[in-house]
């Protein structure tokens, strides 16, 4: 288990950088962030290619709230987990795009700081299987500089392994048809296993 | 055996009075009967005459009813008029083109009426394009006689003779003329007025009939005064208030209402010539009783309270053409209904008013009918004309609260009048009995009564003086508690939010205490996390007492001061929303008054217009709410001013308005300066929109009168 690559995001217009919360989460993390809105927006796209957990708050008044933020991330990537850390009782209805846009959990604002840390440890495990962090922990390996050098081509563009990871986690053309790729052919390497056995 | 035999009905001569003395109940109703079957007509003009009829049995007298309508001919004189019951106005609701009339009639028996005013009728009647007149006689005296005369053999109704004789007659006059003599009973003056008086009720003075009805009398014995009098429908006669709006082609002016707070009336004022031309206004507004009364006249035919029309050139513009019965289906062209669910009850709607709206070609060329004949070409001019009419009724909805108003003052007043003299009454009854007693011992048992009498009585006028002051106290409370109800729903949300918050601020904490004192390493952390429990458990606190003043909100009424109340606010209540925000506050409250009343209804007006300040904040960069209180005179003025988005000047009375926002996008529900607009009216004060203070954002200024 490797917590130590993944930045903590948390997304609250009134919460304090040196909360608890964000003392325990460094203990276990690469880094806590604590960002309003706009600012964090700007952080995700420029760390697109960082392992990132958010915890995202609902209600901020006078921003941008928790359901306007979970779209505008969904627009640029469904790989990032987010869990939903509210203070206010939702009706299912206002729930509802929370789940259609993938929030990876919902803990609520009174929760403790070891409630939220088992949260976020729980997803933080999950996102691990997913294949771009795979794929990272793999490239992680490589020497450096393989990590740059250009590893693969496509319709005359080459890419760096680095930017490949960096093509899924966008979800481009090529990044989907690369993790839909790499799917088929673990399944296919899987079942060949079984049936030489 | 079986034998089977026809059986018919068979009239008696006597039913000619079950159909006409009895149905028809008076005279005037008679008339008025047969005045609506020249109506339905179709005729333009109808004249009423009265030829010695002041005095009883002249041989001379004579009642002529003459109308131009469509008239009759042999066979409608055979196979209807003569036929009792005929319906031939039933099956169709309307009379012909283009008179498109409701027929008022009453199911043919109209023509019987005519035995209630005399005793002989001739009937000439002629159609226009026919060269035959009609003549038909009746001498009621016949059957009657017959109907006394009757022995053993019986005389049937309808084997009675009536001759029908015709004409020659070449010029194109149309129309049927009712002569009836041997009038039965006098006509005074006095009767002829009232006749005036219920034919003025057959055409509604609210709308607009065109062709036209006109009705004259005519008496020979009273000509100065009925000279082929027009007999004109009276408005005020159905207690509607009349509005009339014209302009001054000369000044460029045009006439709109405004209503005066001072006066409690709806005055007329000139404005500029408006951008859809000059137009001419009448409005009636019918309060509960007058509605009642339009309504028991005029339902019948047809006639609703129905809203505002428009009028182009005289005739009804197309889009208001279709006739719908049901209310809920009539096209709003206006716009008059759609902004009744943005207030509560004060405002006027298409179902008080009746309205027409003078419009030309010339004068108004820029109001189309759109091409689906259902609306207005949607241009400036209409929507200004639009505006211009909500304005006018927005004025009226003003005056009818005013009068409201009034009318609950003056019955207060007389009340409380009541109670003073009764009491100065007994004041001074009591020695007067008294004495009484001493002086007649004999009457003292009788005067004892009395005296209880008197007191009980004094003390059921006291009850009701205090039953009514407490029903309108509970209907204050009601609206209040109503009021604050609605604030309460919206800050519900906003405090569970900060309490939970809070909490989840608290409980993590101590958490970090729990877990990790006396680790050295935190040494720093520790110090700080306790200082902030301290004032997280602070704030918690503030959160729920001001949930709790809204819990006891609705009844306390107490003295408070005004300064203390809003320097609480601004340096207590709203001291860390403030830091949390960033604003700047400044509060200067000079002088100090004590009101009394809902303190915590005090507090709302402050408290809504923070928040409404805070959202108006939201993209300013220095931001500052201020807030100063003086005396001048016997007001109270307070200006409260951000320097936040400000008011558009055309929006600064709609800002009142319930369900107004123009802060939707920051959780404004537009309940907020609704609530505090009402408060301060609870309070006798004043609120408005004025200049701002800050050159930029927005400056309320309240007034609150006060006694010295």
């Amino acid at each position: 288990m490797k917590f130590k690559d993944i930045h903590i995001l948390i997304i609250d217009d009134d919460f304090a950088s040196d909360d608890p919360l964000v003392i325990k989460l460094k203990e276990i993390y690469k880094n806590v962030i604590v960002r309003q809105p706009k600012d964090a927006l700007l952080f995700i796209e420029e760390n697109l290619s960082q392992q990132m957990i958010i915890l995202l708050d609902v209600n901020m008044p006078h921003h941008l709230d928790g359901h306007q933020v979970l779209e505008k991330i969904r627009q640029k990537t469904f790989l990032i987990p987010v869990i939903i850390f509210t203070a206010i009782q939702e009706e299912e209805e206002t729930f509802a795009d929370f789940i259609n846009n993938k929030a990876a959990g919902f803990i609520s604002k009174d929760a403790s700081s070891k409630d939220i840390i088992k949260m976020v440890n729980k997803v933080a495990l999950e996102s691990q299987s997913q294949i771009d962090n795979a794929l990272e922990d793999w490239i992680e390996k490589q020497p450096d500089e393989i990590k740059t050098k250009p590893y693969l081509s496509s319709n005359g563009k080459s890419y760096s392994l680095n930017e490949l990871l960096k093509e899924i986690r966008l979800q481009t053309e090529l990044g989907k048809r690369m993790s839909g790729d790499i799917t088929k052919l673990t399944i296919d390497l899987l079942s060949r296993n079984k049936n030489n056995k | 055996m079986n034998k089977t035999k026809v059986l018919k009905w068979k009239f008696d001569v006597n039913a000619f009075k079950l159909l006409g003395r009895e149905l028809i109940t008076d005279r005037i109703t008679a008339l008025v009967e047969l005045v609506k079957n020249s109506y339905d007509a179709n005729a333009s003009e109808v004249f009423i005459e009265f030829y010695n009829v002041g005095t009883a049995n002249n041989k001379n007298s004579k009642i002529i009813i003459r109308d131009n309508g469509i008239g009759m001919s042999a066979d409608d004189i055979e196979n209807k008029w003569m036929v009792v019951g005929t319906k031939s106005k039933r099956h169709t609701q309307f009379s012909p083109k283009p008179f498109k009339r409701k027929y008022i009639g009453e199911k043919g028996i109209g023509r019987f009426a005519v035995d209630k005013l005399g005793s002989h009728l001739l009937m000439v009647t002629k159609q226009e394009d026919s060269n035959e007149e009609q003549r038909v006689e009746i001498d009621w005296t016949i059957y009657e006689n017959l109907a006394e005369e009757q022995g053993d053999q019986l005389t049937l109704f309808t084997e009675v003779e009536n001759s029908l004789s015709v004409n020659e007659q070449l010029d194109k006059k149309h129309g049927t003329t009712l002569i009836i003599s041997k009038v039965n009973e006098v006509w005074s003056r006095k009767d002829i007025d009232r006749a005036y008086k219920e034919l003025s009720k057959i055409v509604s003075p609210f709308h607009r009939l065109k062709p036209p009805f006109k009705m004259f009398l005519y008496s020979n014995e009273n000509e100065k005064e009925f000279l082929n009098k027009p007999i004109v429908a009276d408005s005020i006669a159905y207690e509607a208030d009349e509005f009339t709006l014209g302009f001054d082609k000369k000044q460029k002016k045009q006439e709109t209402l405004q209503f005066n707070k001072k006066s409690g009336d709806a005055e007329i004022k000139l404005v500029a010539k408006p951008s859809f031309g000059f137009i001419n206004v009448r409005i009636f507004y019918f309060n509960e009783s007058a509605k009642r009364k339009f309504n028991s006249t005029f339902k019948k035919q047809g006639k609703h309270i129905d809203g505002i029309k428009i009028y182009r050139d005289g005739i009804l513009a197309t889009p208001f053409a279709e006739y719908e019965s049901a209310a809920f289906k009539q096209r709003d062209v206006l716009g008059i209904d759609k902004r009744l669910w943005q207030s509560t009850y004060d405002r006027i709607g298409s179902r008080e008013v009746i309205g027409i709206i003078d419009i030309s070609k010339e004068r108004n060329p820029q109001i189309i009918d759109a091409t689906n004949r259902q609306n207005f070409l949607d241009n400036k001019a209409f929507e200004d004309l639009k505006d211009f009419i909500v304005h006018q009724l927005d004025q009226i909805g003003e005056y009818k609260v005013s009068k409201r108003e009034k009318k609950i003052k003056n019955a207060d007043n007389k009340l409380k009048e009541v109670n003073t003299e009764f009491k100065d009454a007994v004041k001074k009854l009591k020695p007067i009995i008294k004495k009484a007693k001493e002086n007649n011992p004999l009457l003292a048992t009788q005067l004892e009564q009395l005296e209880t009498k008197i007191t009980q009585t004094s003390e059921a006028v006291k009850t009701v003086v205090k039953v009514n002051q407490k029903v309108k106290k509970e209907s204050a409370r009601k609206e209040n508690l109503y009021l604050s109800l609605m604030s309460l729903q919206e800050y519900a949300a906003n405090l569970s939010h900060a309490v939970r918050t809070s909490l989840g601020k608290i409980k993590r904490l101590a958490e970090f205490f729990k877990d990790e004192f006396p680790n050295p390493k935190h040494e720093k952390l520790f110090l700080n996390y306790s200082n902030r429990i301290y004032d997280e458990i602070n704030t918690l606190g503030k959160v729920v007492d001001f949930m709790l003043s809204y819990a006891k909100a609705a009844i306390d009424i107490e003295d408070f001061s005004v300064k203390a109340v809003i320097e609480n606010i601004f340096n207590d209540y709203y001291k860390h929303v403030f830091e949390v925000e960033g604003i700047k506050s400044q509060v200067e409250i000079r002088d100090d008054i004590q009101l009394s009343g809902n303190k915590k209804f005090f507090e709302d007006v402050f408290e809504n217009l923070i928040s409404n300040s805070i959202k108006a904040l939201s993209e300013t960069k220095n931001k500052l709410i201020k807030c100063t209180g003086e005396i001048k005179g016997n007001k109270f003025i307070c200006y409260f001013s951000d320097n936040g988005n400000g008011v558009n000047k055309e929006d600064r009375e709609k800002i009142f308005e319930i369900y107004y926002t123009k802060t939707a996008e920051q959780g404004g529900a537009g309940l907020g300066l609704f609530i505090v607009q009402k408060r301060i009216h609870a309070f006798e004060g004043e609120i408005i929109v004025s200049e701002s203070e800050l050159k930029k954002g927005t400056t309320f200024k309240i007034e609150l009168p006060f006694k010295k």
